[in-house]
């Protein structure tokens, strides 16, 4: 089974990049030749050409909802996702609208789709790194996603960007 | 008297695409704003980087257009270096840029224009997009649109590195040349582009100027603007997407200005709203009359229907007849309709095409003399082109190390801001009488936001946290009386 780690992102961002962050990191802790890991800024339609061709495919992307719960990984299915109202246009072309979009047309779209989306801090700033407190939350988050999705579990201790086992890993964050 | 409104800092972090619309004392709309994000730090954020580090760097400010940001910005990194790239390097980037445009206005149309259209306007907006048209016009329409468009991405991955963040682009030139074999295959899809752009027209033809209603539709008043329009025109005033001359006319059609890149600070001001920390791009020689259109006014308008009426014609010859035909159905040049931005948008779709495949076979394509190094001390230049939205401008300051001490960029949406507030504020004066707002205010709202496709920054977010799209209603004092969100 062919699967896709797709992180979303920007890497100029500041927590935006959290997407493209968590994607490489899975990427380079799973080395798994079924695994393909992509790392894209595109948006909207171009997507569509990321993901076809995949039996499944882990969408990663960060996100601000009004909890704010920065650290926080929300797991989804594109069911879960609403559909922008009104037609789409290439600034305003919603993953799901796309997705449908490519499956009417004969596209290989994934049968398995999942997506994690992050919580930040500040996805609209201008800086190569994320906020510290998205850096720290990262290896939580990837350890989660590894696990949920590959059965692997790591060791937060092994990921880096370091991370000291005090114990409360098991209060995790992480939602789902 | 006017009150100063503060807009709370949080609010406007979750503002994309809100709409602030502003009653007098008698209730009816006296303005109306978009507030769109503004390239807030990304100045700060390139100040001390060296310069030809921003052909990469920019093209990530918006996912849907990147080749636009990059090759504005290697044009502009040329310019601070005082360096010509050789003939092949121009055509190189060239092929590129017009596989992009193949790849970004084959999108547009079936996505948006053509939904509008086949479906109708007044159909239930669930109906209106991609599914609709594919349900009307059938399925083996949709896989030649994805066909064509991963055609033109692979050119651009040829050429550029990767398909959607290019890398090639260097002052002076371009970082790989073509092979025979290589431009062998870009020539073939590029011929499959010029069948698929010409069916393309074929589908507007048939759906729309054979319908009277539609043809109505465009012609109706309620998207027309008599504004001035802008673009980039070749030597011989054809529309040229990569390069050229930045040329003006007025509503009745007369040329105002024609002038270089460089000189765009003498033509183009910034007026800055009391109200809200818009920038509004306006003509100086005019003047800012506030939000109308009309010869007085210097507001002005760029994208597809703009080009075609700055430029005297097309370069190729499927693209003019197509073109011709547009302005003798529409009654003449100019044309004021702003839907029409989607009829010109495919005549420049059948530009591309051709374009991309007289560059495919001209001689020189393959030559290895693809840069010329840069030996003067770098200070200032502008890199100008036209976005698929409008044009494109990139401006660097940097030290005499070359690195950047300043940046000013006007990107598309920015040109066209006026404009989109004006026509939300034409929309939003037809549905708000006394202060009480009438059902289909969203939809009247949203066919401004279709017709300009305006880039609100926020691309790489795609996950839909909200709808995109909430109207604020302030009184004349400044009080928020009501909120308009889709849900």
């Amino acid at each position: 089974m062919r699967t896709l780690i797709l992180g979303l992102g920007s890497e100029i961002r500041r927590d935006d990049a959290a997407g493209l962050l968590i994607a490489r990191q899975l990427g380079e802790v799973l080395k798994d030749p079924d695994v393909e890991v992509i790392e894209s800024s595109v948006a909207g339609w171009s997507l569509l050409d990321l993901v076809v061709g995949y039996d499944k495919a882990i969408i990663i992307d960060s996100v601000c909802t009004a909890e704010r719960q920065v650290g926080r990984v929300h797991r989804l299915s594109a069911a879960d996702l609403g559909q922008w109202a009104g037609s789409l246009s290439p600034h305003r072309a919603d993953l799901v609208s796309v997705l449908e979009a490519g499956k009417t047309i004969g596209l290989e779209i994934p049968a398995d789709i999942v997506i994690y989306a992050m919580e930040v801090s500040d996805p609209l700033g201008y800086a190569t790194e994320p906020t510290e407190e998205v850096q720290r939350a990262l290896p939580e988050v990837v350890t989660f996603i590894a696990e949920k999705e590959f059965q692997r579990p790591l060791s937060l201790s092994s990921l880096r960007g370091g991370f000291t086992d005090d114990g409360t890993s098991e209060d995790s964050h992480c939602g789902g | 008297m006017r009150r100063t409104i503060t807009i709370d800092p949080i609010t406007r972090l979750e503002g994309h695409g809100k709409i602030d619309i502003f009653l007098d004392e008698k209730g009816e709309v006296e303005n109306a704003y978009l507030q769109v994000p503004e390239l807030r730090g990304f100045e700060r954020f390139c100040e001390g980087r060296p310069v030809e580090e921003l052909p990469r760097i920019t093209p990530k400010i918006c996912g849907v257009c990147p080749g636009a940001h990059h090759m504005a910005s290697a044009k502009a990194v040329d310019a601070v270096f005082h360096v010509k790239p050789p003939s092949a390097a121009k055509k190189l980037r060239e092929l590129y840029y017009t596989a992009h445009y193949v790849h970004s206005h084959s999108a547009h149309f079936y996505a948006l224009a053509a939904p509008d259209f086949v479906v109708g306007p007044q159909a239930d907006p669930k109906e209106r997009n991609i599914l609709g048209v594919i349900s009307r016009v059938g399925v083996e329409v949709g896989k030649e649109v994805i066909k064509h468009r991963a055609y033109a991405q692979q050119i651009q991955a040829t050429l550029a590195g990767q398909a959607t963040h290019p890398v090639c682009g260097l002052p002076g030139g371009v970082s790989k040349g073509l092979t025979e074999e290589e431009r062998r295959e870009i020539e073939e899809k590029a011929k499959s582009c010029v069948e698929f752009a010409k069916f393309s027209l074929k589908v507007f033809d048939d759906i729309v100027l054979k319908n009277k209603a539609y043809l109505d539709l465009i012609l109706g008043e309620v998207y027309r603007m008599t504004s001035y329009y802008m673009g980039l025109v070749d030597a011989n005033n054809r529309v040229n997407f990569y390069d050229g001359d930045i040329r003006v006319i007025a509503p009745e059609g007369n040329q105002v200005a024609r002038f270089k890149p460089a000189d765009y600070l003498d033509y183009i001001g910034e007026h800055v709203e009391p109200w809200t920390y818009l920038k509004f791009p306006y003509l100086k020689s005019i003047g800012w009359k506030g939000l109308v259109d009309g010869k007085d006014s210097g507001v002005y308008r760029v994208a597809p229907l703009a080009r075609l009426n700055v430029a005297d014609g097309m370069a190729t010859p499927l693209a003019q007849e197509a073109y011709e035909q547009m302005f003798s159905t529409l009654g003449g040049k100019p044309v004021h309709a702003t839907l029409a931005n989607h009829w010109a948008r495919v005549i420049e779709l059948i530009y591309a095409a051709e374009r991309l495949l007289e560059l495919s076979q001209d001689p020189e394509i393959t030559s290895d003399l693809i840069r010329t190094l840069p030996t003067e001390v770098p200070s200032e230049g502008v890199g100008v082109v036209e976005a698929p939205r409008g044009t494109l401008f990139h401006h660097y300051r940097t030290d005499e190390k070359g690195l950047v001490r300043r940046l000013n960029l006007i990107v598309a949406t920015g040109n066209n801001k006026a404009a989109l507030c004006l026509s939300i504020k034409r929309a939003a004066q037809g549905l708000i009488k006394g202060g009480q707002v009438s059902e289909g205010l969203l939809n009247m709202v949203e066919m401004a936001f279709r017709a300009y496709d305006p880039c609100l920054g926020c691309a790489t977010h795609s996950l839909p946290g909200q709808m995109p799209l909430r109207v604020n209603i302030y009184d004349e004092s400044g009080n928020l009386i009501q909120e308009v969100r889709r849900d």
